[in-house]
């Protein structure tokens, strides 16, 4: 109440001032406006940027010699409001007369405020974040939170139970008694144990023999006097302690302690022999040695105690694998009485060349029981069957027969003179001499003819081996100079060509190459044909049921393909498959345009190549590669950047 | 007794150390697999098609308000907890992992305009009202004593459009007509910045500079303020106006802003005259934004009844959500803990979805989790080829908003070729006409 009444006061007082001095009204509104605009032509004042506006304005508020003084602490922000109030006064006095200013120009000030506020808050800004935004913004993985965790999981956010004080006071101490108690005990046992351990590792690691008789004979020593003792207190009982003291003895002998291995040897072989070769070699060398010389002493002991039985028995270790074929050659001799036994027996001359013949003739004498087989199966077409592949007897005679063979032979001497090499046998030795290589083979060959004769292999059978032969080996004698070749063997050759040709041909009657070729190509036009598309849908645009074939309006529902040309087209024995082009094929799944971060080809297929999966890399290497971009806690708040955190650190 | 043993040798088979490790043979010089990349290719894309098929990202519906959700907001520290305000005035705070609704206060008469929570102990929270009221509430007492009184009520000349808490701070500003700082528990504002007659809809504190606030007035323009100054220091309009505004929490200079002429425009606050990137595919004004806490990534809430998530410097959206039954979204949010999405809907609806569509939640094992490494990588790796672009990309919308990007692609097209025609007529040729959408936003620019 009392307040109210002292407002009342002042209204009457300024009621009263205004009555009597008539003019005063205007003077007060005026001052009062005034007042409200001190502080915009304060800090008009500090308008550095020369405007016709401007000056104008300063010049009718009377600050414009004021601004001299003013400039040079007028750019400094934070002085400039002190600045400002303490020109207030001294502008005060010059305002009460003069008019508003225009509000163009206070927007100009703050514009110009804003700006200089605005470069400093960019430059603040920058200096602080930009280096850490560029950082995170490349950075391979981002962990959150950045900085330690300040939120609370999802679950946690109930406060727990809090303690008090005391209680808390409590808890710590009978803790870290218990803990030290617990502390010291367990320091003790453990000293303890390790004490009696060192010494137990001691004891054992004694390697002295001297120490170890010492002890053995102390042992001994106790138990003799016991023994001693026992036979004048219980003679039973001292019986019983010596059978048992034999028991041992003989227990320790029979262990594997005395049998008489070298310790040193053992040791060896543990650590060295497996690190050292030389050390393995010389190990390994001893042991040969030992081996042989207990061998020895094996044999002789047996030749001893057999010393009667029969010389052959004797023999029999010490035949090598030609002692062994020639015993076989022998037998066979003396069996079958036929001419692969002498062929065998040749095999002394030359190993290999007789092992060839012997070879050769044994497979010729398998094919001829294979052929009188097949004959005896099978009773009328056999003889027929069995010509197959002397067809050519029919047309050929006798004498012309034996010509050709004759001249084969040429032919086949002379190959192997070229080649080095026998029959089907392809390989080269490594000491090739041809020279000496041909003549060889000539004797070879002999003997190969010899003894497959001898055998008594027909000359069919022989023939058909020929053309059994490799068919390349057929085109290599074609390759041959033919002006070596005289001119009737020529004439041979060629009906030798044809019969090969239809050997081969019949041999691979059942492949055609050329029709298979031709079948893919139909596969893949197939294939790569535009095909027609069929709208229709099943159950619609038609009765259906038993009868009913609505062909016709089925067709308005297919869409037609267009022909398409093919690159290929009749073009025989080639394919242009036109799925393979860069649009249709695997250009379809590849990227057709360098993605955004890549310039380069390179990098971008260095990228792709970089195998991922743990087929090719490491477990490590695969998560290191695989670590995901961003990596939250569910249930766990980020927060904002914390700047005190990060800037006051 | 002779029984036979097999015995190794240890030397063959253990390392030459104390511990009697066993040796691990591998070859250092394994020859290329020459079927590798068709391997990774295929894996790659049957792992972008498992994505799409497990991509079921809507997870719960949070219900009990009886009008639009008009504003979300997160609590700072607690993940799980979420305040929404409705437009009848209702505000309700919910726990994310049960579910529930804590409480449920008529805090307003007429819409809630702005929610924000103490940014210093996470104990306070502030509502601003069409009713032209500032109410300061704790979260203690709302939700154990479930008393529904504020803690503190201002009554204020006009109406307050937005709310926000200065970074590790309690003090907050509010716009309106003007910007004011308060601090908690005062009647009046520490400070307050007139910035003409326009209304100022929005505003956000920076979340890592404590002084810097950015706004939207609805002249279209976006204003720059720093606290310790007087005036606002930078302002800039655009053609169309910005209805929201987030910062991204991770980089102390950038915000995005929601755009009433369909799209998303974030700006670098040092180089204002152009938007940095714009964000792209809705087809209707876009009502809210909010940044993942990670930074990585925002999701905005569309008209036309979507929200889209981006990824920060992407100009299309990553995923596009929707629900048959979701109307236009008014709101949207990003949790805490950065796994979730919420968006409250004019329907009355607040809808959590996971933030990656596709994403097992729960414990993982560590085999699971290397297994998701894996393929997340190869999709990263492989996702430029054709088919697993295709794949990846590939969302089906609703017809109306199929139809509207459609239509909307059509009315673009048309202008660039009329800007193209007329350039031409001018001398100009493609290259020099060329103008980036970023580059037309603005007002003072080139015609749109």
């Amino acid at each position: 109440m009392s307040d109210d009444s002292d407002i009342d006061d002042v209204a009457h007082k300024k009621l009263l001032q205004s009555i009597q001095t008539p003019g005063s009204v205007k003077n007060n509104r005026l001052k009062k406006l005034t007042k409200t605009k001190i502080d915009a032509s304060s800090l008009l004042s500090h308008i550095t940027v020369s405007r016709p506006s401007t000056n104008k304005a300063k010049q009718s508020l009377g600050i414009g010699d004021l601004e001299v003084t003013e400039t040079p602490t007028g750019q400094k922000g934070k002085k400039r409001k002190s600045e400002a109030s303490g020109s207030e006064k001294s502008a005060r006095k010059k305002l009460k007369s003069k008019t508003l200013i225009p509000l163009k120009d206070v927007e100009a000030r703050k514009e110009i405020e804003g700006k200089i506020a605005f470069t400093d808050l960019k430059k603040e800004v920058t200096q602080n974040w930009t280096e850490l935004v560029q950082s995170n913004r490349i950075s391979d993985q981002l962990i959150f939170p950045l900085t330690k965790p300040d939120g609370v999981m999802w679950g946690d956010e109930k406060t727990e139970p809090v303690l008090t004080e005391k209680e808390m006071e409590v808890m710590k101490a009978t803790d870290i008694k218990m803990a030290k108690e617990r502390l010291s005990q367990m320091q003790r046992m453990r000293a303890i144990v390790g004490i009696q351990e060192a010494k137990n590792r001691y004891m054992k690691k004694i390697k002295s023999k001297g120490y170890h008789r010492i002890l053995k004979r102390e042992k001994r020593k106790q138990l003799l006097k016991e023994f001693d003792d026992l036979v004048t207190r219980d003679p039973s009982a001292a019986h019983e302690k010596l059978a048992e003291m034999d028991l041992q003895r003989i227990m320790e002998r029979g262990s594997l302690k005395h049998r008489g291995q070298n310790q040193k040897f053992k040791q060896m072989l543990e650590k060295h022999a497996s690190r050292n070769p030389e050390v393995k070699k010389l190990l390994d060398e001893h042991l040969r040695m030992g081996r042989e010389l207990k061998a020895k002493v094996i044999s002789s002991a047996d030749a001893d105690s057999n010393a009667e039985a029969p010389n052959e028995s004797v023999q029999k270790k010490k035949k090598s694998i030609h002692d062994l074929l020639k015993d076989a050659a022998q037998e066979a001799d003396e069996e079958s009485k036929k001419q692969i036994g002498a062929a065998l027996v040749d095999s002394f001359l030359d190993d290999s060349e007789a092992q060839k013949i012997t070879l050769a003739q044994m497979r010729a004498k398998k094919r001829q029981e294979a052929a009188a087989l097949k004959s005896i199966s099978a009773i009328t077409g056999t003889s027929r069957e069995e010509n197959l592949f002397d067809a050519d007897e029919t047309w050929q005679t006798d004498e012309e027969k034996k010509e050709r063979n004759k001249k084969k032979k040429v032919l086949k001497a002379k190959e192997k003179a070229r080649k080095g090499t026998v029959g089907k046998v392809s390989y080269v030795d490594k000491d090739y001499n041809p020279k000496l290589e041909a003549r060889k083979a000539e004797t070879f060959e002999d003997k190969v003819e010899k003894a497959v004769q001898a055998a008594g292999v027909h000359a069919a059978e022989e023939r058909q081996k020929e053309i059994e032969l490799d068919p390349s080996k057929f085109l290599e004698l074609n390759n041959n100079d033919l002006t070596q070749v005289s001119s009737d063997f020529v004439e041979k050759m060629d009906q030798f060509d044809e019969e090969a040709s239809k050997v081969i041909n019949e041999a691979f009657k059942d492949d055609d190459v050329i029709a298979d070729f031709e079948a893919q190509k139909e596969g893949v036009k197939e294939k790569e044909r535009v095909k027609d598309i069929d709208l229709n849908l099943a159950g619609w645009g038609s009765w259906v049921g038993p009868g009913m074939t609505e062909k016709k309006r089925r067709r308005n529902f297919v869409v037609k393909a267009k022909e398409k040309k093919r690159k290929d087209g009749e073009r025989n024995g080639l394919i242009i498959a036109e799925s393979m082009t860069a649009k249709e094929g695997i250009g379809k799944i590849q990227p057709r345009s360098l993605p955004f971060p890549y310039s380069r080809v390179e990098d971008y297929e260095a990228v792709l190549k970089q195998p991922l999966g743990l087929e090719w890399n490491m477990e490590k290497m695969r998560d290191e590669l695989c670590k995901p971009a961003v990596v939250v806690e569910a249930g766990r708040a980020i927060r904002p950047i914390n700047k005190k955190h990060l800037l006051g650190e | 007794m002779k029984i036979k043993v097999i015995s190794r040798n240890p030397n063959t088979y253990q390392r030459e150390t104390v511990d009697k490790r066993n040796k691990i043979v591998r070859n250092f010089n394994t020859p290329a697999d020459p079927f590798r990349a068709q391997t990774e290719y295929t894996r790659a894309l049957n792992a972008t098609k498992l994505e799409r098929v497990f991509a079921k990202p809507f997870v719960a519906s949070l219900d009990g308000h009886v009008d639009g959700v008009q504003v979300l907001a997160k609590h700072p520290n607690r993940p799980s907890t979420v305040f929404s305000g409705a437009r009848d005035g209702q505000v309700k705070i919910w726990n994310l992992a049960s579910r529930e609704c804590q409480a449920t206060l008529d805090a307003h008469r007429g819409l809630v305009n702005d929610i924000s929570v103490d940014n210093n102990n996470g104990e306070n929270f502030v509502t601003v009202g069409q009713d032209a009221q500032l109410k300061y509430w704790k979260i203690s007492s709302v939700v154990e004593s479930q008393q529904k009184t504020p803690a503190h009520s201002i009554a204020i000349d006009g109406i307050v459009y937005g709310v926000s808490h200065l970074s590790f701070s309690s003090d907050f500003v509010t716009c309106g007509e003007d910007i004011s700082v308060w601090k908690p528990f005062r009647e009046t504002p520490l400070r307050s910045y007139n910035l003409g007659t326009d209304t100022i809809h929005a505003c956000r504190a920076n979340p890592i500079e404590e002084n810097v606030i950015v706004g939207c007035r609805s002249d279209r323009s976006i204003f720059v303020l720093d606290t310790r100054q007087d005036v606002p220091l930078k302002k800039v309009t655009m053609k169309m106006r910005p209805n929201k505004v987030s910062w991204n929490p991770m980089e102390a200079y950038s915000f995005t802003v929601a755009s009433e002429d369909f799209s998303l425009y974030t700006f670098d606050m040092r180089y204002m005259e152009h938007p940095v990137q714009s964000h792209q595919g809705f087809t209707s004004a876009v009502l809210d934004v909010d940044y993942s806490p990670t930074g990585q990534e925002f999701v905005a809430a569309g008209y036309d009844r979507s929200i889209r998530l981006f990824k920060a410097r992407d100009m299309t959206s990553r995923d596009v959500y929707y629900t048959k039954r979701m109307a236009s979204v008014l709101s949207v949010l990003w949790s805490a803990d950065s796994k979730f999405v919420l968006s409250g809907s004019n329907e009355m609806n607040i809808r959590v979805w996971k933030a990656n569509a596709a994403e097992k939640l729960g414990p993982l094992t560590k085999r699971e989790k290397q297994a998701f490494a894996y393929n997340e990588k190869l999709r990263e790796t492989y996702k430029n080829h054709p088919d697993v672009r295709r794949i990846a990309k590939h969302r089906n919308v609703p017809r109306h908003i199929f139809t509207a990007a459609k239509e909307h692609k059509l009315i673009r097209d048309a202008r660039a070729r009329r800007d193209l025609r007329r350039a031409k007529a001018q001398g100009l040729d493609e290259e020099e006409s060329y103008l980036p959408q970023t580059q037309k936003v603005m007002l003072g620019d080139a015609e749109m």
